[in-house]
């Protein structure tokens, strides 16, 4: 039998000792991979490179497709800029009237170079995953993704003034998710992450409205072709978390402002993981290694068993490479 | 008589609708302007902002506050500029150079226009230039805001420029922390967008 991910072998309950590691590489593996940020965004091959680089010196347990979140909305219209070295910038967003939502066929939708080059670095990873590492692939959440279209001020005032409008907009871009994740399974994805970052500055009241259905039919799909889901919204979500534990996700991400993971952890299913929570600037990039391993075992004692290492959010391009490998030894030990 | 409850109510709740009625009446009614915002408006923005740090109130909440506010405003601005009323202060916000993320921005914009302050809203990647412009125009407070790591080193060096000027620089945004204000030398720090308006209001009364 094929060997599998350390995090899969974890969450199906076969190492349950281990400590996976599972920080989030983007800027970071783009300088660390000497990949300038457009091509990381953009080069398939270029973002595979830079990703197995950072993984394999730093021993995370994963590589994934991340890097900005516009794959999406570029296919609905949004005009992205892509600086040689810098995160794309949206100029204007995309969808300045709600009735004006393009159609998009479904195969307008894979053919489109961002869809197509995140299925591309699936199917790379795939190709050459010796370790094995858990490869990840990405879709926006039904959130993020319509903040992502109108930008976050009219996109949250939308909820009040024309919820029908946001729901029937959201129903289209999550029916084009689904196929977007049922391919990247195809092409060898073993987890799909659902990026809905919007979801922590909204409320629990709103998240149930616009969010959490969609999400859970997310999960729901990639369980059902064999894979497993991540859900991630970073910030504080305190009062969304049971929530977002009952989509049913694997793998639920918290970031640091979520101070105690300890009453969320009787709510987990056999199968769930919480994946986190270390403060990316104040602890891993500023602390001492020392420190910082504390700070990771302060983490680790409050979800015995349950907890795959990470910072709450992205690892910061200035972090220092003795304070990941500081993390990486406290979960290898 | 005004129903001051009833107009920090509206305003609470979003109801710009509510908000232009009360307040239209109370201009009928010649209300003072001053009480109007002093003990309807800003009073209410206030409340949000304390739910917000409490995370009791979203961000859709201060959004559709503000909105309702301005409802208001917008029917008592004439009004305002010939009473001669004064505003708290000046203060310009922006997101600094490199830096496109305006969100956090926008929040602390509206919380302190709803707390009675005079706003110039610099927008997203602003280099020192714009913030002397703001200062030109009058701004005592620059308040820097930033998303990135990459780009909070742009802070300092803001705040070095305006060293041993008058002018006061308070910063805030996601990665941004007490000890990172202190380091740099800012004024002042604000952990959201209500700790933003506190810190002005305190950085006013000392001057």
């Amino acid at each position: 039998m094929a060997k599998q991910p350390l995090i899969l072998e974890f969450l199906n309950g076969t190492r349950p000792e281990a400590i996976p590691f599972m920080p989030i590489f983007m800027r970071y593996a783009a300088r660390f991979g000497k990949v300038p940020y457009r091509e990381f965004c953009l080069d398939v091959e270029a973002h595979c490179r830079a990703n197995w680089k950072t993984a394999k010196a730093f021993s995370s347990d994963w590589v994934n497709v991340m890097s900005d979140p516009y794959a999406e909305s570029e296919v609905f219209g949004a005009k992205i800029h892509y600086p040689e070295d810098g995160l794309p910038q949206e100029s204007g967003h995309a969808l300045a009237d709600l009735d004006a939502f393009p159609e998009c066929a479904p195969e307008e939708f894979l053919a489109s170079p961002r869809i197509a080059a995140r299925i591309e670095q699936i199917a790379l990873f795939s190709r050459h995953n010796p370790e094995p590492l858990l490869i990840c692939g990405w879709v926006e959440g039904p959130l993020a993704e319509y903040c992502d279209l109108r930008g976050m001020g009219d996109a949250f005032l939308d909820l009040y003034d024309q919820p029908e409008k946001v729901h029937g907009i959201i129903d289209k871009t999550m029916h084009l998710a689904m196929l977007f994740i049922e391919k990247q399974i195809q092409a060898g994805a073993h987890c799909i992450g659902i990026g809905d970052a919007a979801c922590s500055q909204c409320g629990l009241e709103f998240y149930r409205e616009f969010a959490f259905a969609w999400e859970k039919k997310l999960v729901d799909h990639i369980h059902c072709l064999g894979a497993i889901a991540k859900l991630h919204i970073c910030g504080n979500t305190t009062a969304i978390l049971p929530d977002m534990i009952a989509t049913g996700a694997d793998i639920v991400d918290i970031d640091h402002l979520v101070t105690d993971m300890t009453p969320y952890v009787p709510l987990l299913a056999p199968h769930q993981k919480l994946c986190g929570n270390l403060d990316p600037v104040a602890i891993i990039q500023n602390m001492q290694p020392d420190q910082i391993k504390a700070a990771a075992r302060k983490a680790l004692a409050q979800a015995p068993g349950k907890l795959i290492l990470s910072g709450g959010c992205e690892i910061t391009p200035d972090t220092p490479a003795v304070n990941i490998l500081a993390l990486a030894e406290l979960a290898k030990r | 008589m005004t129903d001051f409850a009833a107009l920090q109510a509206a305003v609470l709740k979003g109801n710009r609708n509510d908000v232009k009625d009360i307040v239209q009446q109370a201009i009928d009614n010649q209300e003072d302007i001053n009480a109007i915002l002093d003990r309807g408006m800003i009073p209410a923005m206030r409340e949000i902002g304390e739910r917000f740090s409490r995370n009791e109130a979203y961000v859709p909440e201060l959004l559709i506050a503000a909105r309702a506010m301005q409802a208001g405003l917008t029917l008592l601005e004439p009004l305002i500029a010939a009473s001669g009323r004064k505003t708290l202060g000046k203060v310009a916000v922006g997101t600094v150079k490199g830096d496109l993320h305006d969100i956090g921005k926008n929040l602390v914009a509206i919380m302190l226009k709803g707390a009675g302050y005079d706003v110039l809203d610099l927008g997203v990647n602003c280099d020192i230039g714009k913030f002397e412009e703001a200062v030109a125009q009058g701004a005592s407070i620059l308040a820097c805001s930033s998303l990135l790591t990459t780009t909070m080193p742009y802070m300092k060096e803001v705040v070095e420029h305006f060293k041993g000027r008058k002018v006061k620089i308070i910063i805030g945004g996601a990665p941004v922390t007490q000890d990172y204000a202190d380091e740099i030398g800012a004024d002042g720090y604000g952990e959201d967008a209500n700790g933003a308006v506190k810190i002005v209001d305190k950085l006013f009364q000392e001057a």
